[in-house]
C-alpha cells in the first residue's frame, strides 16, 4: 500500500486541473540509477498492465508495478515547501538511505 | 689460459653468452615495441570482456550507471567511464562503444561481477544485459586509425594510452584472423604486435593506472587521478555521484595515486614510509630497460605527494615525481 499525504493530494489535483488531465491517475515507479542506486518516478497516466496495482489515496488513482511495489510498500508520498525548492517528497521505509536532494535512495 | 672449448667451462661461458645474448635482444625487442605504442602502431589481443546492452531504455538506464557523459555517442563513438558503487568506489572501468549495438568492455575479472551490479539495478525498464561472445583486439599509438582501416576494420576509438587507439570487436572464433591482419598492417607501418613487457612499459611511461593493479574498490575516481578522463561533473545521476561530487566540491582526499621513481627495484606492495611511518604502497613499478630508471605508481597520503618527497621503502630511496592526473590523450573522446 502506498498512499499520499492530504497535501500531496491536494498538489497532484492543482496539477492535475491545470494541465486539463481530467481525472488521470498517477503512475508511481522505480528507476535504477541515480546517486544511491535507485530513483523515484512520477507521472500522470491511466494505461495499466496486468502487472500494476492500484491504490486509491486522497482521491487519486495510484498505479504501481509489481517490481517497483517492493521497493515502495508502505511509502508515503508528501509535497514539501521550503526555502530549498518545493517538490513531492517520498517517505519510504524501505530505503536503506537517501542521497541529499532525496529523489534517490538505496534498499 | 686458453679455455678447451670441450671444456664444460668453455660450454657454459658460450652459454652465458648465449643467454646474455638473448637477453639484451629481449630488452632491446621490449623496448622497441613499447616504442610503437608512442610512435606507430601496436597490436594486442586482450582479454577483456564484451557486455552488450540492449533494449529501448539501454542508453537512459546505462547513463545512470556509470560516471561519464554518453547522451552525445552516436555511432562509431566510445567513451570511458567508471562503474561506482554507492559509497564511490571503482568497482570496474569501462569503455562504451557505440556500435551497431551499445556495448562495454570490460576487465575480464569484472565481468561476473559487473552482470550481478547491473541487475540488481533493473526495474521494469527495458534492460537486457549479456555477456557476448566477442574478442578484443586493441591498437594502440598514433597511427592506430591507418593500420586498422588498413586491415578492413573501423573499430572504436578507445585510447588507452593517450597516444591515440583503436578497439576492433569481433567474434571470438575470428579473433586469430583478426589479429594476423592487424599485425600485418601495424608491421607495414614500422608496428607489429607487442607482449605484456612491452605494454606495461608504455602503459607506465605514458602514467596511465590500471584497473586491479593501481586502482578498483578500495579507491574514488580522484584518488586515481582519473576524473579527467572518466567523469562528467555536468551529467545527470549517476550510482555513486553524490560522494564524487561532495569530494570533489568539499572535500579533500586522503591520499593521491603519486608517479614515483628510483634507482633501486621497487615492486607492487612494497610499504613507502616517510619519518619511519608508513605513508603508502606501491602499486606498479618496472626497470625501463633504456634509461635504467625505475618506473612506478603507488598511493601516499596528502602530506607526501609533493614532487621531490623523498620516500623509503625496505629497498631503499625513491622520490615522488608528482600526483598522476590522467589528461584525455588526442585520441579521447570524453567531451563529446
Amino acid at each position: 500500500m502506498i498512499s499520499l499525504t492530504p497535501k500531496a493530494g491536494d498538489k497532484v489535483k492543482e496539477i492535475r486541473e491545470a494541465e486539463g488531465l481530467g481525472d488521470q491517475g498517477l503512475r508511481v515507479r522505480i528507476i535504477g540509477g541515480g546517486c544511491s542506486g535507485f530513483s523515484y518516478d512520477l507521472f500522470f497516466e491511466d494505461e495499466t498492465t496486468e502487472l500494476d496495482q492500484t491504490f486509491e489515496s486522497e482521491g487519486v488513482q495510484l498505479h504501481i508495478d509489481m517490481m517497483s511495489l517492493q521497493y515502495l510498500e508502505g511509502t508515503t508520498i508528501d509535497y514539501v515547501e521550503g526555502l530549498h525548492g518545493a517538490g513531492f517528497k517520498f517517505v519510504n521505509p524501505k530505503a536503506k538511505s537517501t542521497c541529499g536532494c532525496g529523489s534517490s535512495f538505496s534498499a | 689460459m686458453r679455455e678447451n672449448p670441450g671444456s664444460q667451462t668453455a660450454c657454459q661461458a658460450a652459454v652465458d653468452r648465449a643467454e646474455g645474448g638473448s637477453h639484451n635482444a629481449l630488452v632491446a625487442d621490449t623496448t622497441e615495441r613499447a616504442r610503437w605504442l608512442a610512435t606507430s602502431a601496436a597490436v594486442r589481443s586482450l582479454n577483456d570482456a564484451v557486455l552488450m546492452v540492449r533494449g529501448e531504455d539501454a542508453r537512459s538506464w546505462l547513463a545512470g550507471q556509470i560516471t561519464n557523459d554518453t547522451h552525445r555517442m552516436g555511432p562509431g563513438d566510445a567513451v570511458y567511464a567508471l562503474v561506482l558503487d554507492a559509497r564511490g568506489k571503482i568497482l570496474a572501468d569501462a569503455w562504451v562503444v557505440e556500435g551497431d549495438e551499445l556495448r562495454l568492455i570490460v576487465p575480464r575479472e569484472t565481468e561476473a561481477l559487473l552482470l550481478e551490479h547491473f541487475d540488481k539495478y533493473i526495474v521494469m525498464e527495458d534492460v537486457e544485459l549479456a555477456p557476448s561472445d566477442e574478442a578484443v583486439v586493441t591498437v594502440q599509438g598514433p597511427r592506430a586509425a591507418e593500420a586498422v582501416e588498413a586491415a578492413g576494420f573501423s573499430g572504436a576509438p578507445c585510447d588507452r594510452l593517450g597516444a591515440g587507439g583503436r578497439d576492433v570487436i569481433v567474434p571470438s572464433g575470428e579473433r586469430d584472423r583478426a589479429l594476423e591482419a592487424l599485425v600485418r598492417a601495424a608491421e607495414a607501418i614500422g608496428g607489429g604486435e607487442v607482449d605484456e613487457a612491452a605494454w606495461e612499459l608504455a602503459r607506465l611511461r605514458a602514467v596511465r593506472p590500471r584497473f586491479g593493479a593501481d586502482f578498483g574498490p578500495a579507491n574514488y575516481p580522484q584518488e586515481a587521478g582519473l576524473k579527467r578522463i572518466a567523469v562528467s561533473f555536468d551529467k545527470g545521476c549517476y550510482l555513486g555521484q553524490e560522494v564524487v561530487c561532495t569530494l570533489e566540491n568539499r572535500g579533500q582526499l586522503s591520499r593521491h595515486l603519486v608517479r614515483i621513481e628510483s634507482d633501486v627495484d621497487l615492486a607492487a606492495g612494497l610499504e613507502l614510509r616517510r619519518d619511519d611511518k608508513v605513508v603508502g604502497q606501491i602499486t606498479s613499478a618496472l626497470r625501463d630497460p633504456e634509461t635504467a630508471e625505475v618506473l612506478a605508481l603507488g598511493y601516499v597520503k596528502r602530506a607526501s605527494t609533493a614532487a621531490g618527497t623523498s620516500l623509503d621503502t625496505d629497498r631503499g630511496t625513491c622520490i615522488v615525481q608528482g600526483v598522476v592526473d590522467v589528461a584525455p590523450g588526442h585520441g579521447d573522446r570524453r567531451a563529446l
